[in-house]
């Protein structure tokens, strides 16, 4: 008898290709996106769906002869709507507000009411989803609780997500507000603690854009390099080694939770600077690409940034997003020829690219 | 804007991959599923034995691995971590294998025994031992077959099975013994080294 040696996964192979892995991924992605039964229905919580269904066809039964037993049921057909929300009095939503105050029902009894000179876009529009920003001015929201739709709102410094509720937003240059009447909504912001805050009815948040801090001494000196720009004086004699890569990436962090924008710039270009050659400057690039065009509304500058980290050679997984966000970035900065460009680069080496839904948005092709 | 080079990618580390996805980039999700999906897929396929089966715990193992990460304390572990919740949908497979078997709704037909699992350059005695060796691991119980071949076939150190298995050492020493004489009964296999 012939001896199997241990541990035998050495003498074994896994059986998979790059369709399965495509293929994996595909159902990680809608997982994640996917409704609560998508994640759970693994594992022994199949039989309890099996019961759940059995007992819902009971009640959609039983409902229905409900239903059928009332003279009127007003607006039942909105309730159930699919597609995307349409303005109650007909036509679609693309862009509302303007000079004088304006106050929109929508098709699902949501209604969106804007002060004079407020404008509010509308980025995405279907049956599970309603992304619109608020460009500026205060926009009062009152979103049908238990409805299909989640709804994001973006106003700059923060996003607000919710189901049902009422609640206003307000952008100011340098500043958002957010207040809620009704209900709970999600605040998301690189400028608050761990990112995000949960508001109740009568709660308020204000977010601030972060004003520049001076350098401190510390910073300054660790902020020397080949080509770091404003040292201060005397940091060009410290004595010490310059600050790695990693240091100040981890610097870079520390000015951002904090909400230092310009520090976490100064750093992230220091990075640059300092360790252009690194294998992870391409991350560093990257990283500022995205605090210019999220936390610092500098899309032109962050055009560059991703251009720069596409330029350092990324890994094949940031190439594609640092792709995708330079499209964004141009289009946000105005140069509409530059992100049709990118786009099509985009499309040719990511055929099923996982942007490329975003990327229509952003090259004006919805 | 010049030409963009994409050519000879520079991979991040692990540990810096999980704290950017710890950060809600993307990117790095995706880059680090593609480093360890074989791993994950091989391990799925090896304790399993079924095709299907492993695709479905590799992409349950990621999706959950992504919903918790806040709860991934060391960034170093992040592949013991992942193989961790790999094993636990192993365990959740074969408890829903063993319903569907009790109601009569499962046929038990593996697709994907050891021996299919072995490299090109296998000796066909070599193959003729997996074989064998795979018969006696389906009369094994779930609970002594898992550690077992956490043991012998990933060859992973007592203390790392009992923390994949959700057990005390004691118990996973026991499980993978009572295994492990059932086993010599019919393959003969080497001892592993924890060096």
């Amino acid at each position: 008898m012939t001896k199997l040696r241990a541990p035998l996964a050495d003498e074994l192979a896994p059986q998979i290709d790059e369709r399965a892995i495509q293929r994996i991924w595909s159902g990680v992605q809608r997982r994640r996106g996917g409704s609560w039964f998508a994640e759970r229905r693994s594992g022994s919580a199949w039989l309890f769906g099996l019961a759940g269904a059995v007992l819902s066809c009971a009640l959609l039964v039983a409902g229905w002869h409900w239903y059928g037993a009332r003279a009127s049921v007003p607006n039942l057909a909105n309730a159930l709507a699919v597609g995307p929300l349409l303005a109650r009095s007909g036509g679609g939503l693309s862009v509302l507000g303007g000079a004088p105050a304006s106050s929109q029902e929508l098709s699902d009894g949501s209604a969106i009411t804007l002060d004079a000179g407020s404008r509010l876009e509308v980025l995405e529009n279907t049956a599970k989803t309603f992304v619109s920003v608020l460009r500026r001015g205060r926009g009062t929201f009152a979103v049908r609780p238990g409805g299909p739709r989640r709804w994001t709102i973006e106003a700059g410094l923060a996003t607000v997500e919710v189901v049902g509720t009422r609640f206003s937003v307000t952008r100011a240059p340098g500043s958002v507000e957010v207040s809620v009447e009704h209900g709970v909504v999600l605040v998301r912001s690189d400028l608050i603690q761990d990112r995000v805050q949960r508001l109740t009815a009568g709660q308020r948040l204000t977010i601030h854009e972060p004003q520049p801090e001076p350098l401190s001494a510390t910073s300054a000196a660790s902020m020397a390099g080949p080509s770091a720009p404003s040292l201060a004086p005397g940091a060009s004699t410290h004595s010490s080694a310059p600050p790695s890569l990693s240091e100040l990436l981890d610097q870079a962090d520390a000015h951002r939770r904090r909400g230092d924008v310009r520090g976490a710039e100064t750093a992230l270009r220091a990075a640059l600077a300092a360790h252009g050659s690194d294998p992870q400057a391409a991350l560093a690039a990257f990283t500022l690409g995205k605090l210019l065009l999220d936390m610092a509304g500098r899309p032109g500058d962050a055009a560059a940034a991703f251009a720069r980290c596409l330029s350092l050679s990324p890994p094949s997984a940031l190439a594609e997003d640092a792709l995708y966000r330079l499209a964004e970035a141009q289009a946000r900065a105005g140069d509409s020829d530059a992100a049709a460009v990118t786009a099509r680069q985009y499309r040719a080496r990511y055929p099923h690219g996982q942007h490329e839904r975003e990327l229509k948005r952003w090259v004006g092709e919805d | 804007m010049g030409l963009i080079r994409l050519e000879s990618p520079q991979e991040p580390s692990d540990s810096e991959l999980a704290r950017r996805i710890g950060r809600g980039e993307r990117w790095a999700e995706e880059a680090f599923y593609r480093r360890h999906v074989t791993h994950v897929v091989g391990l799925a396929q090896r304790l399993l034995g079924n095709f299907a089966d492993a695709e479905d715990v590799a992409q349950e193992t990621f999706t959950t691995a992504f919903a918790i990460w806040h709860q991934l304390r060391d960034y170093e572990r992040a592949r013991s971590w992942l193989s961790q919740i790999a094993v636990r949908k192993v365990h959740r497979k074969f408890r829903k294998r063993r319903i569907l078997r009790l109601l009569g709704l499962d046929q038990g037909l593996d697709d994907l025994p050891l021996e299919a699992l072995a490299r090109d350059d296998t000796s066909a005695e070599v193959r003729s031992e997996l074989l064998q060796l795979d018969a006696v691991l389906k009369s094994l119980s779930a609970k002594s077959r898992i550690p077992w071949m956490l043991r012998y076939v990933e060859g992973l150190p007592l203390e790392e099975v009992a923390a994949q298995c959700d057990c005390s050492l004691a118990t996973a020493k026991r499980r993978v013994a009572s295994a492990h004489r059932l086993v010599s009964r019919q393959v003969k296999i080497g001892e592993v080294s924890d060096d």
